[in-house]
Order: structure tokens, then sequence, then C-alpha cells
């Protein structure tokens, strides 16, 4: 319940790119990367040096509070075989609050709309400041295999997730591999 | 008469004239000839079920007068009533005609079934076969709630109607049967049909009790208990023991017996005498147990004491010239309920005596020694409470350092004080209040410290965090079960404090208008009449000279002080050089006096004055003193409360003089006349009719010797720096009770303090369980952070308002002098002061009111105080202001604002705000102007608040993004280095002058404030759980945080460093080292957080620092500079103390109005169609479904488009005034193209007939989004 009201909607006419542009940051974008920035390379060096099966991220080029990461959806489950784009973007008090993260690439999930936003809890009231990217992705990863279908985002999704055979038809043919 | 005949074929003007003609007729009735004006009252009666307001008005007035001239004849009478009058005058009676009749005809209504059921039999009969105890009961019951009885004038008392009502109701019971005729008929009448009577006494008696539990003035009291009186001695039925037990009578019983009126205690006596003899195994165990026999024993110990005074001093008083008050008082008491008041009968029926020998008697019949014995009768419950409380008290010799043996302790005995309240077997109020166990556990938590004043260095300040934890500990164990025990030991205090509490009402009775000259202050002349006063200087005094042998002429209205500034130049005799010498001498004195006394409160002052026993005051004062009457019992009292009240403000230049009435010192802040019957009212009983009050005073003076107020030094809060418990236990010692409600009533003051503490620990749930929290996780007790954060329902404020003192603030401010005056009764203002909780919101506005903005505007209006309980805090009518038109720029509100303020800020003005190059004008673009200024203050650009960084709404259409901060607006913080904050300081101050000034004149802010600014503004100070209402994820994570802390703080402290690396101190199964966090305000980087010049990671060596610089910040530090601007800027307008009494939530409903907007059921009820259109008329119709199916934006907006401003005021639709009022639109032909429009001073919608819904929608739609930002004429 909790988490479908903590839903952020953003309308489709904002890229999500100008997210992170219209952060207030902005003027004082020299001193605060220096406190968040220690906190992201460290946790992306842990990425580096070992993520976890089906999971990656990186920093966009220019702006290391902006993050791109896949997964993979795991085996055994109808997401097998798909690879799904995200994007993550830190804000300047980033431990202490999650960061904001959608799909890229679109993904048929009860907990999953059709913008990309997500419905996590612990990407909204849960979060915790022990968590950081690497838990996060997983969490996705272990999401899309387990959905919470009482407080689904895509009903459609919702519904059929009890028929896995029309499930998976649905996944493919929905599914768009990331370009890049 | 022959008009009255043909009266239904005249229109209604001329009904009316004729009507009135037949009222002048009737007021000039010939006695002799009744027959004429009989014949019409058939056709007066019919024309009562009219539909017409003023007819129907002025047909009750004749039948009133008809009513009066016959009721010498129980014939005639009986015409009457066959004439169907008590039919159509009890329909009258229903609850619509309230309000259509106006009161006095009302009243008369009322008092014309009296006057019918005393003469005739039949009368009586109809009456109750009419049930007429039903309608009474409604009657009664709107009066309990809406407290409508206007006592202005204790002489209008009589005519209000409750008193209309009560005389009826006793004129039902006929009392005693030896008197004639009649009252025989009755009674048999009621003995052969009991079902009536039971069903009569089913309707009054729930409602009498609640009167009299609501702390009804005297009179009203008097009534309700004769009336149970004489409806038990009727009764025969076991029914009506059956209510008497429900509605708790021996409890009531005993609140009564304590009263100090006599009369009051008289009836009750016979009451419970009465109950006894009837159903003595019924309500003996009760009695006891609720106290009724304590209570008895308690009058006969205290009458034996005082009868031979009492009687002394009615002999005495009755050789001077003037009666007594007492005796006046009483003689009124007694008749106010007679049928009639026989002028000659001036003595008192009840002797003086009467109410020793009533008691005695009762003890002896019923409370003989085989039932009771005061040593072992005490009923288990009582007898165990005792014990516990024993218990607990001996707690407080343990030594205060064995905490576990304290917590084990205290835990088993709370235990069994929880078991006793929830058990199965209720505790009464008197057995409650009897055990003490209020004052031991008082006494526990505060460790003693709340019997006396804390004072900077005092060695007890040791002991607060000591303190603190006692509450911690209480709050686990009282909120351990959910909110219901804590809610069950409020509802037990409450109970026992308005049983325990009398504080008076200072009621102003003799005033009328009239225009006399008053020689002191400033001679002038005054509307009210003067005080004769003769001042008198002291006999010890020598510094100072006589001042005048006459009487001179005091303006009543003028604070003692402004007395002082008068006298002193003309009594001051010597250099101030040697005054000052003398001070000195007699400051050595008093303080060598004042140390020996035991007296707490021994700030107050002369050497004189100590030396003089309350009970001999007058003596030393011998020959001066006035013939006023002083009982000894409660000059003590008064003799301590007075003296303490010696003013606070030490500062003033000019030296002062000690005004005393017959020895006792007045308050200087009263009013002169506040002050002597203020006096007066504690020597007397608790009415008196002041008579003499313009009569000559004698006032003695002398010079003040200043001492030094020790209350000033209270425990600074910087004192305990490092303390969790800070901000508790500021909040609760810092606005101490006032301790001179303790000289009054001890035991009302240990119930104070303990309701205190429970609504401190109430208000500080959160932080205290949190903190709870975090001690047992450092202390290995719990496990999981997740368990850290806990959902504990506090108690519901409304269950810490007291009803009874609120009516008793009620009462008191309804007396328009008071008002005018601004002089409260010193403990009014104490309470405010101390337990503003225990008032309601709506009693608390008003006397915000008064406070904060004084007396002008009432001054000339005081009905309209007394008489719009709903409508006085949205809108006040500010008719008496004077109003300032201000031109304003749309472009630039807030430089608007900010010259608006300049100009008129600090000025009693009402503003109007027109704009430029529109012609609209008044409240509607005011309000708009509010509404502007406060978008224009969330604009993010000025850098002002907090926002959820991430989350910006950048809506395509606005061209300025507006400020999302979903917990409300919270200063954002700035180090003081920072180079942008003079000119958001500026924006600072402004806004305090905006929120004053909005306050001031009754407008809404659209700004939502976080909770914890609220809190800022109320002067309270901030800790780390108020970041919870700023920023919920971060004050989470800082309390986990600090959980961490504390668990290797204490491990570090048992077990050494070397150890304490072993225990579990990961955050989540995280190391703190690994969160990478530096020391940098989260969020807000540019806050330099520590003076480290490196760039430090936060690991757990230093994570406390870093924790407490993080909280520091953000609610302290951080924000300091823009809290202290704001509030210089409120200043300007009104000091910001006046909103202490205020909590978070009222006064956010003060600032911003109601959170929900209309529901659709009030809505019917509050709005008003006119010019064509009718509640069902269809386009009505229509509009009511269309606001229905509006979404909550859709309704600001159209309430913005009505009213000018997207909220209603304080009180909802009902309190819009004017009502919003819908009228029909009359265009050009062409209807279906028209728009709606509005008059937004007035709350006019005017509204086209549309001929379908939908296109009534989709022009009002139009009109509401569109018709936005500008005001035309239409």
């Amino acid at each position: 319940m909790a988490a479908v009201n903590g839903y952020q909607g953003n309308t489709p006419a904002d890229p999500p790119a100008s997210t992170g542009s219209k952060q207030p940051a902005a003027p004082t974008k020299t001193v605060d990367s220096q406190s968040v920035l220690k906190r992201l390379q460290s946790e992306l060096m842990g990425l580096m040096m070992g993520g976890g099966p089906g999971i990656s991220a990186f920093p966009e080029e220019d702006n290391i509070f902006c993050w791109k990461g896949t997964i993979t959806g795991s085996k055994d489950t109808v997401f097998e075989g798909t690879e799904y784009r995200l994007s993550l973007s830190f804000s300047n008090d980033y431990p202490f609050k999650p960061p904001k993260v959608k799909f890229e690439t679109c993904c048929f999930h009860p907990n999953v709309d059709v913008y990309g936003n997500i419905c996590l809890d612990i990407l909204q009231d849960k979060w915790s400041s022990a968590y950081d990217v690497r838990t996060i992705l997983l969490s996705i990863q272990s999401l899309l295999g387990e959905p919470n279908i009482s407080s689904p985002l895509n009903t459609q999704a919702a519904q059929l997730w009890s028929n896995q055979e029309e499930y998976r038809k649905m996944v493919e043919k929905l599914y768009k591999p990331p370009s890049a | 008469m022959a008009v009255l005949s043909f009266i239904d074929f005249f229109s209604t003007s001329i009904q009316r004239v004729a009507i009135s003609t037949v009222v002048n007729i009737c007021r000039k009735l010939p006695s002799e000839s009744p027959s004429l004006f009989m014949d019409a009252v058939p056709i007066l009666c019919n024309i009562l079920q009219y539909e017409d307001r003023q007819l129907v008005e002025n047909v009750a007035i004749c039948l009133t007068k008809i009513a009066d001239q016959v009721c010498e004849s129980p014939a005639l009478l009986d015409q009457l009533c066959r004439h169907g009058l008590i039919h159509q005058s009890t329909h009258l009676l229903n609850l619509n005609s309230r309000t259509t009749l106006s009161q006095p005809v009302y009243n008369g209504v009322i008092g014309l079934l009296r006057k019918l059921s005393s003469g005739s039999t039949l009368a009586f009969r109809t009456l109750y076969e009419l049930n007429i105890g039903y309608r009474l009961k409604e009657i009664m019951s709107t009066y309990d709630i809406s407290h409508s009885v206007s006592t202005t004038h204790p002489i209008n008392a009589c005519s209000n109607q409750v008193h209309e009502v009560l005389k009826l109701v006793i004129e039902l019971l006929p009392a005693s049967p030896e008197d004639n005729q009649l009252a025989l008929e009755k009674e048999s009448f009621l003995v052969n049909q009991p079902d009536l009577l039971q069903r009569f006494g089913t309707d009054m008696l729930p409602v009498m009790i609640r009167v009299l539990n609501s702390g009804a003035n005297v009179h009203v009291s008097y009534g309700c208990l004769s009336a149970i009186h004489k409806l038990t001695c009727l009764s025969k039925s076991g029914n009506l023991v059956e209510l008497l037990k429900n509605a708790n009578i021996s409890s009531v019983l005993a609140g009564i017996l304590s009263r100090k009126d006599h009369h009051v205690v008289v009836v009750a006596l016979q009451l419970a005498e009465v109950l006894l003899e009837k159903y003595s195994d019924t309500f003996l165990n009760s009695f006891i147990k609720e106290g009724v026999f304590f209570a008895i024993e308690a009058l006969l110990n205290s009458d034996r004491g005082q009868k031979n005074q009492v009687s002394g001093f009615i002999q005495g008083s009755a050789d001077l010239s003037q009666k007594p008050a007492t005796k006046e008082t009483v003689k009124c008491l007694c008749q106010s309920f007679e049928k009639s008041p026989s002028s000659s009968s001036k003595t008192c029926k009840i002797e003086n005596d009467s109410v020793y020998r009533l008691a005695t008697r009762i003890k002896e019949s019923f409370f003989g020694p085989e039932v009771f014995n005061s040593e072992k009768g005490l009923t288990d419950v009582l007898q165990n409470l005792k014990d516990l409380s024993v218990a607990l008290s001996a707690l407080m010799t343990v030594p205060v350092d064995a905490h576990v043996l304290h917590d084990e302790k205290f835990f088993s005995i709370w235990n069994q004080i929880r078991e006793r309240l929830n058990g199965r077997e209720s505790v009464s109020t008197f057995e409650f209040t009897e055990s003490g166990i209020v004052k031991s556990l008082a006494n526990y938590l505060s460790n003693g410290l709340y019997q006396r004043k804390l004072s900077k260095g005092d060695p007890e300040c040791d002991h607060l965090p000591l303190v603190g934890k006692r509450y911690e500990v209480f709050t686990r164990l009282l909120w351990s079960d959910g909110e219901a025990t804590s809610s069950v030991l409020v509802q037990k205090l409450q109970n026992s404090l308005s049983s325990l509490e009398n504080f008076p009402i200072v009621l102003s009775q003799f005033l009328k208008q009239r225009n006399s000259f008053a020689a002191i202050p400033n001679g002038r002349c005054t509307s009210y009449p003067c005080l004769r006063v003769r001042f008198l200087k002291a006999e010890e005094e020598t510094s100072l000279r006589d001042y005048s042998q006459d009487f001179v002429t005091v303006d009543p209205l003028c604070c003692l002080d402004a007395v002082n500034q008068y006298m002193w130049p003309k009594v001051n005799l010597e250099p101030i050089e040697s005054v000052e010498a003398k001070d000195q001498a007699i400051e050595c004195q008093s303080s060598q006096l004042q140390s020996t006394s035991i007296s707490c409160q021994g700030e107050s002052s002369s050497p004189m004055e100590i030396d003089s026993v309350p009970s001999d005051a007058p003596q030393s004062q011998g020959s001066q003193v006035e013939d006023q009457t002083q009982l000894p019992g409660h000059g003590s009292g008064s003799e301590q409360e007075n003296a303490s009240s010696s003013s606070s403000e030490k500062e003033d230049a000019l030296p002062r003089l000690l005004f005393r009435l017959e020895g006792l010192e007045l308050d200087r802040s009263l009013t002169v006349y506040q002050a002597i019957l203020l006096h007066k009212l504690k020597s007397d009983i608790e009415t008196t009719n002041g008579s003499k009050m313009s009569g000559p005073h004698y006032i003695t003076y002398e010079r003040d010797a200043q001492l030094e107020d020790s209350s000033e030094n209270l425990v600074s809060p910087r004192s305990m720096e490092d303390d969790e418990y800070r901000p508790f236990l500021s909040y609760l010692f810092a606005h101490r009770l006032a301790l001179r409600l303790k000289g009054s009533s001890p035991p009302a003051y240990d119930m104070l303090f303990l309701l205190k503490s429970l609504e401190g620990m109430n208000r500080f749930l959160f932080h205290l369980v949190s903190l709870g929290r975090i001690n047992a996780f450092g202390e290995g007790r719990l496990e999981n952070l997740d368990d850290l954060m806990v959902l504990v329902r506090p108690v519901a404020h409304s269950e810490f308002v007291s009803s009874k003192l609120t009516e008793k603030l009620e009462q008191q401010l309804r007396d328009s002098f008071a008002v005018s005056t601004c002089g409260l009764p010193p403990w009014f203002n104490d309470l405010m002061d101390s337990c503003p909780f225990l008032f309601s919101f709506e009693v608390k506005s008003k006397y915000f009111r008064l406070a904060a903005f004084g007396s002008q505007k009432v001054h000339h209006h005081p009905q309209h105080l007394s008489s719009s309980n709903v409508h006085g805090e949205g809108r006040p009518g500010t008719g008496s202001l004077p109003r300032k038109k201000f031109l304003a720029y749309r472009e630039k509100v807030l430089e608007s604002a900010a010259q608006m303020m300049e100009l008129y800020g600090n000025q009693k003005v009402i503003i109007e705000v027109e704009y430029n190059e529109e012609v609209g004008t008044g409240l509607g673009p005011t309000l708009e102007f509010y509404t502007l200024v406060s978008r224009a203050f969330q604009n993010p650009d000025l850098g002002m608040w907090r926002s959820d960084c991430s989350s910006f709404v950048g809506k395509p259409g606005e061209h300025s993004g507006v400020l999302l901060s979903p917990s409300g607006l919270f200063p954002r913080p700035w180090s003081g280095t920072s180079t942008t904050s003079s000119d958001m300081l500026q924006k600072f101050v402004l806004l305090g002058t905006v929120v004053a000034k909005a306050l001031q004149d009754g407008r809404v802010l659209d700004l939502p404030f976080s909770k914890a600014f609220y809190k800022l503004i109320l002067g309270q100070e901030l800790s780390s759980f108020d970041i919870h209402f700023v920023d919920p994820a971060l004050c989470k994570t800082l309390v986990e945080l600090q959980a961490l802390a504390r668990r290797r703080k204490v491990f570090t402290e048992t077990q050494g460093d070397s150890l304490a690396a072993k225990c579990d101190l990961s955050f989540h199964g995280t190391k703190i080292e690994d969160l990478c966090l530096e020391f940098v305000l989260p969020g807000y980087t540019d806050y330099d957080l520590a003076p480290h010049s490196d760039n430090d990671m936060v690991n757990l060596d230093n994570l406390e620092e870093y924790i407490k610089a993080v909280v520091n910040a953000t609610v302290c530090d951080g924000i300091q500079k823009q809290v202290e601007a704001f509030r210089s800027g409120f200043n300007q307008v009104f000091p910001i103390e006046h909103l202490r009494i205020f909590n978070e939530e009222e006064l956010e409903t003060m600032l911003c109005g109601e959170h929900d907007l209309f529901n659709m059921n009030e809505v019917l009820d509050h709005i008003k169609f006119d010019h064509g259109y009718t509640s069902s008329s269809p386009p009505v119709e229509n509009l009511l479904e269309i606001l229905h199916e509006f979404d909550k934006e859709q309704q600001r907006a159209f309430l913005q488009f009505v009213t000018g401003s997207p909220r209603l005021p304080h009180g909802g639709l009902a309190s819009l005034s004017p009502k919003l009022t819908i009228v029909r639109k009359h265009g050009s032909d062409s209807s279906e193209t028209d728009l709606p429009s509005v008059m937004t001073c007035a709350n006019y919608l005017k509204l086209p007939p549309y001929s379908s819904k939908e296109k009534m929608k989709e022009k009002l739609m139009y009109a509401i989004t569109e018709g936005q930002g500008s005001f035309h004429l239409s």
C-alpha cells in the first residue's frame, strides 16, 4: 500500500534527463560534488571489483550524479534472457535519501508503469542509508521474478501474472533490447 | 377585537399592524373586564401557528400579558388552557423557534407556561401529557453545549432561558402537599400517572446532572438541585434510582458539598437525606465510595469551627447601615425560584446553622459507627491506593543512584496502580483524590522538584537528567499497552481537578454607562461610574507624605500601575539617595524574614506584611478598614495569592508604591476596579452582587521594597547542555506552574502538575519513546535497528481540555467589563501561561484576541464577543478599526507587501488592498493579496526553505517552479558565513510581519509551514526528533546512527575499548566507514559542519559528533538567524509571546484555516439562496451536484473564485461571513452564454439559470479556472 502512495508520477512530457539538471544543486555543484562524490566513487569501485551476477552500473560521462545501470532477467523466470536499462539519479543528500531509479527500457511488470517508474519499498519509505547501488539493482532484479501483485502499477500485468506462459509472450512481444 | 376575527383576510403587513395594536391594548389591559380579551385568545392562539415571525412574536407577547393578568384566578387559567394555548405554545418551543423568536419573547413563553401550570391543574396535566420534559431537555442540552446563556448582568440571569426552564420544572413538581388544594390535586394526578412522571424524570435528570457537572453558576445549580430533590421526593419507582445511579449522583453530590454557598449545600444535603431514606441499600455504598460521607464529615468539622464566627458576623453586620453583600445574595438565591417573590420577606429562609444540623442528622441516622468507621471503613480500593502511594513516597528515599532498584520497584508499583485503574471495580474520583497517589506520583517523577522554584546554580539541577530518565521510564510504562491507560489517567485527573478547583470568576455587575469625572489618573471623563477611593499612608511608612484627606474619584478602568505613576511624584518626600538607602535597609530586613518563612513564595515584600497574620490584618489597619467582611478561612489563601503576585516588571525606573486594601496587597497589573472586586470576591462567597463597588474604598500605600525576583533566573536551557531530555524538561519547567496556585489549593496544584506532565509526555511522546529505544539498543536490550522506530498513539488533545475550566473562562470572557479592561483574575493568566491545554481552542482564541490586540476592538462592540461563538475567530467583525486602502501591484507582490507592512505594520488598522489598474476593492482583493503573498514566499529562488531537492515540480506552463516540500515549509539551513543571507533574512522579517498582520486582521494564509516551524514560532526548542517533521528519512537514519553511537559508548564504558571493538556495531550489516559520510550537511553541502580542516570521514569515533553537528545545523544554529528574523518581524505587529497558548495544530488552524474544504453535508446548511433561488430550484440542485463532483483542487479553485481565498477560515463554511450566497443572475435573454460571476466581498455567487447541469459545469469550470487573477465589476 505504502508503496503505491509513494509512487512519484513523472509526466511523460518530462524527459528523465531533465530531472537531474533541474536540481537546485546547480549553483553549488562544485562544492557538493565533493561530499556525495566520495560515496559514489567508492560504490563505483565496489561494483567494478565485482558487483554481482547480471547487474552493472556506470556514471554517465559528464555527471557522476546520473548513472546508467543494467540488469538481466534471472534464470527460471519469465524475464530470462532479457536485459533492462535503468537510470539512477542521486540527490545531494544521498545516502540519506534514495536515488531516483527508472526503467529506461520498456518493462512489462506489475510494479513498473509505462513510464518506467518503479514501485519498490526500499526506494521509498523503507530506504536506509546502508543500501547502495548494488543492493538497489539486486533488489530490482529480484523484484522482476517476484512481483508484488497486491499493489500493482500495471494492472494488466498483475492480472496476467498468474498465467506465466502468456506473460512470457507479452514480455517477449514488448521487449526491445537496449540499443547500446 | 373585531379586527382579529377577520385577520386572515388581510395581507401580512396589515396583519402586523393589527397585532401590534393588540399588543398595545394588552399592555394596558383593564383587569376588571377579563371576558373581553378572553374571547380573543382562541384567535390569538391560532395566529401562533402562522409563519410570519414578527406576527408570532407579537402574539406571544399578547398572550403572556393576558396570562399575567389572570394568573390570580384558576378558573380563567383553565379557560385559557382549554383554548389550546398550551398546545400551541409548546409547539412554539420546539428547537426551530429558538432561532426565530427573539430571546425575551422565548423566555416569556416559557414563563407563560410556568404561570399556567402553577395556577391551573388542567394546564399542569396537559403539559405532562404533552411530554414537556422532552422539549425542556432539548433546551437545556443546547444550553449545555453552546453556552448560549448570556450573563452580562446577574440581574438578567433570572430572565435567561435556563432559569426560566428550571422554574418551570420546579413548578411542575409540586412541592409540599400541605400548602393548598391545588398542590394536592397535582400530586394526586402524578400519583395516578406514575409513568408520566417517570418519563419526565428520564428526560430531565441526565441533563440536569450534566449541567451540574459542567460548572454552571450558583443560580443554575441551585435550581437543578432543587428540581432533582423534588423529583426524588415524589418518585416512587425504582426506575429513577437506576437513573440516578447511572448518572453517578454520589460523586456529583460530593462535589457540590464542597462548594461554599450555603444554599446549594443545604439542598444537596436534603437530597442526600432523601436518597438515603428511600433507597438506603443502593446508595450507601456508593456514597461512601464517592466521598459524600467524607464531604459531610468535613462540613461538620469546618462548621463547628466557624459556627460562632459566622453567626457573630451576621450579628455584627446587621448593625451596619448597609446590608452586607452576602446577605443580599442569600436573599436573591432563595427567592429566585419562588413563584411570587414577595417583597416583604427579606429574611433568608435558611438559618445559618441548618447546614450543620442537617449534616449531623444524616450522620447520626445513616452513617452510624457500625456502618462507617472513619479509620477502617475506607473502601478496599482506597486502602490499596493509599498503600501504593506510601510505597511510592518511600521510593523517594532510596538513593537516587540505584537505577535498577528504582526501575524495578517503580515498575511493580505502577503495575498495581494500573491494575486498579483498569480493574473491574472502578476507582471513584474521590478515592483517586483522597489516596494521595497524585501527589506521590508527581513527587516521584519530578524528584520533588515540582514543589519549588528552580534557579540557576541550584544543586538540584544535577538531578535533572535523572528526572528525565524517570519520565522516560514512566512514558514507556504508560504507553506499553496503547494509549488506553494514559487516557484513563488523564480522565481521572480531569475529574479530580474539576471537583477540586474553585477558582473564582470575577463578574462585573453594577456598571451602567454613565459619564463621570475621574481625577485619577489623568483627570478625564469616563463613561463608567468612578470609584471613590481614599488613599491613606501606611502607618509605618515614614518616607512618604500624606496624599489627601478627601476621597478622590478614580477611573475604575485604569491600572494600579497608572495610579502608581500618578501618585509617586505627589507623595515622594526624600531625595533619591536616601530613598535608596532606606530601600536597602528594608531589603535586608525583609530578606531575613523571608529566609525564616517557610512559604515558598517569599518574594513579597515588607516587614509589616509578615507581621500581620491574615486574620488580624483588619486590626493592623484598624480604624480605617471599612465594613467588609472577611472569613478567616479564605483570608489566608488570598493573602498568599495576593502577596505572591507582586508585579514582576522590576525594570521600571519609577519607584513603586505598594497598594493595600485591608492590609492585602493589590496586584498592580489589574485595574483598580478589578483589584477591588477580586479582593471582595475572595473574602465573600461565590457570588457578590457588587452593590457597593462604587462606595468608598480605603487604599493604603507604602513604598515597595524592591526585592530581586528570584523567579527570573529560571533554569537556563544552556545549563544542561548535553542532555537529551532538554527540550522536554525545559518545556515542563520553563512555564512553571505558577506557584501561587499552589498556595491556594495544594491538591489542585498536584493535579495540575501531573496533568501537565502527562500532557508534556504526550506531546513529546515520539521523542521520549525513541529515546527509550535508543537507550535500550545501546544497552543491548534491543538487537534490531528496525525496531527503533515505533508508532505510538498519543492521547487526543481534546482529552486534556477541562470542560469546567473552559466554561469558566467562557463566562469570564462574556463579562464585557472584564473584557474591556483586559483584567482577568490572575489565576486565568497563570493557568493560560502554564497549562494552556486545559482550555478549548475556541476559548483560547478569544483569550488570545483579547490579550494580543487589547481591548479596543471589543470595547466598542462588547456584544461581538458574547454573541458570536462561531463567527468570532474567522473573520472578526472589525468595524471599529480604521481601514486603510493600499495599492498593490500584481507584478511585484513581495515588494508591495514590504511596502504595506512598512506603512501599516505596526498600526492597528485593517488593510484593504486594491490592485493597480483594477476597479475591485474590499475583502476579496485583500484576501487574494494574502494568497499571492503566500505563494511568492514559496518561490524556491528565494532560498528560504528546505526542499526535497530531488523533487521539483516543473510543470511546463508555470514559469516559476513552486517549492515542493512534503513535510511543509521549514527554513533552509544557512551557515553563518553565507553571503546571500542578509537579503534572505529580510524576507523572513517580512514573512513574520505578514503572518502577524494576517493573524491580527483574521486573514487566511496559504503557507504550509511544517510542524517543526510552528514549534519554532511558539518558541520551543527543537531536538533531533523534530527533524522527523522536517525530513522523515533523514530523521530515521539519524536515530539509527544515534543508537549505534550510544551502544558503542555503553560498551566502551563497561568493557573498555578493546572489547568494544568486538561487539556488533554495524549499520544494517555495513560498517560506518563504508557509508562514506563526510562532515557535511546532507543536501546542503555548502554548510560547514565542523571546523575540521581536512575532509574527515565519519567513523565510529566521531559518529556522535557528526550526529550532533547535523542536528545542530538542521534545527538549531543553522536556522537560528532566520527564526530570529521572523520573530523580529512578527513583533513589529504584536508580541509573539501571545501565541504561546496554542499548540502547533491550533496555530496552523489559526493561520491557514481548516484543512479539509467543505463536505457536502454542511454545504446545504451553510449556503444561502436568494433572489430567485431556493434550495430546491433546479439550477441550485445542479450546482450542488457539481460541487460534489469537484475534487480538492477544483474545490480550492471554486473557493478562490467565490471568496478570493482558496481556503476557508477556521470553522469551515459555517464561519464564512457573510455566508456563501447563491443568487440568480438576470442577464440578457441569452442566459446560456452568460458566465457566473461573483462578489467576493459578500461571498456572492451570481449564477445564471443554465438549462442543463453539463452546461453549468462547463461555464463554472471556465469561470473558476480562467477568471482567476483579476477583479472586475459585474
